[in-house]
């Protein structure tokens, strides 16, 4: 057995205790109740005991165990040979003083004088905790102070695409989906926050010094999170995606010697997010084919967009924006296509491409205020040259002033769908001010289709 | 002793608090990142006198008043050629990769656990740190397989 695929885990830095078990599932509909939405726990032993190596019997002699705890988990502090670093759900309550959990607590012998704690919200994230864990486990973690990190966490245990784990932040209630300074936030200083393949991640915030930032793997997902890496040490990153064909939606990232968004293989999506304050916004490594940003923000990065890699093949930028950089989007490869982007007041380039680049497209492109406009490139003919009118660019806010020329200067790119004849120039921002694109957050599980 | 709720719970991270009045950090502060990049480096005046418990104080240097508590991290550590952080003696001497015991002993539990394939990839990032650090000529990272040995 094992923790079962549909529990959801409660993580409170600021209340919980990670004394407590911090799961739950609805093992027995009707009966089983969530104890894991507390602080305290809802029942704390400290006699529990079972008969020999590997038997997943728990007994109490001073009980209290009731029906509805069936689903909840328990953790263990102390005891005789008690597993103290994993979570372990009841599944059966046999009665006051009798349990059975998904597996053994006790794996290398009886267990005796075990202190144990059934529900109960968990404080920090720990890594043999989470290791413990079945794919498709789903995790709170709310808003009520910071989480700081004293140990790694670099998870290896992986979700699937069917049943990707899960870490959604909120606030106040489960699902209120909260923005900028209400999200949780994380501080993991030098330690690392790496998960492997198949994390999604919403609402989130985390603060770095770590060569990896905030990463996770192969499809991978992270949602209205920011991630900001105040090492000094160079090519460090913030948001960090290690294998192919994730997504980063309506974040934003600084690193402020390094890459802000980072991506190690094909098929990445960056959307509606923002890179600000970074040697490098968006970088990705060599032999990354198919990325495709659109409306994202590049902000006084040396490099805003850096796809210039060796191998790195058709690449797509739409709708973004380049402002304030030294060179404000670098492509290589074949088949390149910018459209809809505003590029503005970098120092170098705006936009260059490798000398190799077999072919391109750059069209109803906004080019204002840069060193030069474009390097082994020609600009399209619906390409123009305003100033951009932006709110408040200086303050992060690249919303369109009224009466901005790039309104309705850009083409529109639906596909069988009714869409206007024209868009703007430059990424949405709907006036939502600083640091992205202030669309609505629905977290949702990506799976068989969608960003997947 | 009582908690300290303007500290704690809090994200502090490379601040520097010198100009605070050290009656600012009485009591337990819980929860909080103090940490910086540079060993050594002086955070709080030196007359504070608190504890602290879930605290991440790397590379911090505590007034002799202050008592460091259960589960707090407490590093002296810093980034080499390699561009990986890395344990260092008082000296700044790098000893190991700041997170090589973690990954030596994440492979033991995981071979233990059955699961040989996480326990590889434990394997894999001493090895690719091993890569960089001679590179950089740093002490080797030494992988699990040896330490066993």
């Amino acid at each position: 057995m094992a923790i079962d695929a549909a529990t959801v885990f409660e993580w409170r830095p600021g209340t919980g205790s990670n004394n407590n078990g911090g799961g739950y599932a609805n093992l027995n509909p009707g009966t089983s109740v969530d104890y894991s939405q507390q602080a305290a726990a809802q029942l704390s032993l400290a006699d529990c005991a079972t008969s020999g190596a590997g038997v997943t019997t728990l007994t109490s002699a001073t009980g209290g165990f009731t029906a509805a705890m069936a689903g909840n988990c328990m953790k263990f502090a102390g005891g005789t040979n008690f597993t103290l670093t994993e979570p372990f759900q009841i599944t059966v309550v046999t009665d006051t003083n009798t349990v059975t959990l998904d597996r053994s607590p006790t794996p290398a012998g009886a267990g005796s004088s075990g202190a144990g704690a059934v529900g109960g919200a968990r404080a920090v994230l720990v890594d043999t905790f989470l290791e413990a864990l079945t794919a498709g486990c789903y995790h709170y973690i709310k808003a009520d102070g910071t989480m700081t990190l004293t140990n790694p966490v670099d998870v290896a245990l992986d979700g699937t695409l069917a049943a990707p784990m899960m870490f959604t932040g909120y606030q106040t209630t489960r699902g209120d989906n909260p923005t900028g300074d209400n999200r949780p936030l994380i501080a993991a200083a030098a330690n690392s926050f790496y998960f492997d393949d198949f994390y999604q991640f919403f609402n989130i915030r985390v603060t770095t010094t770590a060569a990896n930032g905030f990463r996770a793997d192969e499809k991978c997902v992270f949602e209205n999170c920011s991630s900001d890496n105040s090492s000094g040490t160079g090519s460090r990153s913030g948001l960090h995606c290690g294998g192919s064909a994730g997504a980063f939606v309506d974040c934003s990232a600084s690193s402020a010697a390094g890459y802000a968004f980072y991506c190690g293989g094909g098929g990445m999506r960056s959307l509606h997010s923002y890179a600000h304050d970074s040697v490098t916004g968006y970088f990705n490594t060599t032999f990354t084919d198919g990325l495709l940003w659109d409306h994202c923000i590049a902000d006084t990065c040396t490099t805003g967009f850096d796809a210039s890699g060796g191998g790195i093949n058709y690449p797509t930028f739409l709708n973004c924006n380049a402002y304030g950089g030294t060179t404000g989007i670098a492509f290589g490869g074949a088949e390149a296509l910018l459209l809809n982007c505003e590029i503005s007041s970098n120092s170098g380039t705006g936009v260059t491409a490798t000398a190799s680049c077999a072919g391109y497209l750059i069209d109803y492109c906004n080019f204002y205020n840069n060193g030069t406009d474009v390097s082994n490139a020609v600009k399209g003919p619906h390409c123009t040259a305003n100033a951009p009118g932006y709110t408040d660019a200086a303050g992060g806010d690249f919303s369109l002033a009224a009466g901005s020329a790039l309104l309705g200067a850009g083409v529109g790119l639906g596909y069988g769908c009714s869409t206007p004849s024209t868009v703007e120039q430059g990424a949405w921002q709907n006036g939502a001010g600083a640091g992205g694109g202030g669309i609505v957050y629905r977290p949702r599980r990506y799976g068989l289709q969608g960003v997947n | 002793m009582d908690m300290n709720k303007e500290w704690s719970f809090g994200d502090f991270t490379g601040m520097v608090l010198l100009g605070y009045p050290p009656e600012s950090f009485v009591g337990r502060i819980v929860g909080s990142c103090f940490a910086h990049e540079t060993p050594n480096t002086e955070v709080f005046p030196p007359e504070t006198v608190c504890e602290f418990e879930r605290c991440n104080l790397d590379n911090v240097k505590l007034p002799p008043g202050c008592v460091v508590l259960g589960d707090c991290s407490k590093r002296r550590c810093c980034a080499q050629a390699d561009g990986e952080d890395w344990l260092v003696d008082v000296a700044g001497k790098p000893l190991d990769h700041v997170h090589a015991a973690f990954y030596r002993d994440k492979a033991t539990r995981l071979r233990a656990a059955g699961r040989p394939t996480d326990a590889a990839k434990m394997d894999a990032k001493l090895a690719e740190l091993d890569v960089k650090a001679r590179a950089a000529g740093l002490p080797a990272v030494v992988a699990v397989d040896e330490v066993i040995r």
